[in-house]
């Protein structure tokens, strides 16, 4: 398990997110490059910690 | 760890939120219950008033033997999936007590099917996926052509061959 603070990873680790130099970064893409393809409770999830981690960062 | 579960890993600003409000709440709690007591001294007992008890809801491991069990999450593997028709997908999945979800109005309506119990997807049929940026199908050939993907009883991804693309045949 990542040990970073503020990251967060979804759908075997195809969407990442994390807190850097006050800036959310986000990658979502699978092993080939395609788009990940998420089910609605995966994309409540990841609305909801984006919500989170911007809710972080000053303005 | 459950493998395609979200992970998160911070001092959320959410938790320290709550603990505040809880905090808030208590404290509260405690101020107007003083007040109360103090405006209203002239106040008799009250005999405590019984509270009739409520039997548990049986689960499927309480419930005694013969008792009619409601529905549950049913068992799917990527071997009940793969190289099978739409058509045998579908008859699959009402075999297994899923229930049809999505758009009525799809032309492949009914292509997704949730959990009789939680209600989350467990089969989605896709067609093969085209990049709209690009209009090339996607890298990955099995994303490319006609699919299914499905989800365990916690959500993760049900692999075929390593792929949640599972490959269909046909109609």
């Amino acid at each position: 398990m990542d040990q970073r603070k503020n990251y967060y990873s979804l759908s075997d680790g195809e969407v990442e997110m994390w807190i850097e130099q006050e800036a959310i970064h986000l990658k979502a893409a699978d092993k080939l490059g395609d788009p990940v393809e998420l089910t609605k409770r995966q994309a409540l999830d990841l609305a909801d910690n984006l919500k989170q981690f911007a809710a972080k960062i000053a303005d | 760890m459950v493998v395609g579960e979200p992970k998160v890993q911070n001092d959320t600003t959410y938790n320290r939120v709550n603990k505040n409000i809880s905090i808030l709440d208590i404290s509260t709690v405690a101020t107007v219950g003083a007040m109360t007591a103090s405006a209203l001294p002239s106040l008799k007992p009250v005999a405590p008033v019984a509270t009739p008890k409520t039997k548990p809801t049986p689960t499927a491991s309480t419930a005694p033997a013969g008792t009619p069990k409601g529905p549950s999450s049913p068992t799917i593997t990527a071997d009940d999936l793969a190289m099978k028709t739409r058509s045998q997908i579908r008859d699959l999945a009402k075999a297994k007590g899923l229930k049809p979800g999505g758009d009525t109005a799809h032309p492949d309506y009914p292509r997704k099917f949730n959990d009789p119990v939680t209600g989350e997807e467990r089969i989605r049929l896709d067609r093969g996926h085209v990049d709209p940026k690009t209009g090339k199908p996607y890298n990955n050939p099995k994303a490319a052509a006609d699919h299914v993907h499905g989800y365990d009883e916690k959500g993760a991804k049900i692999k075929h061959a390593g792929d949640p693309h599972i490959p269909t045949k046909g109609e």
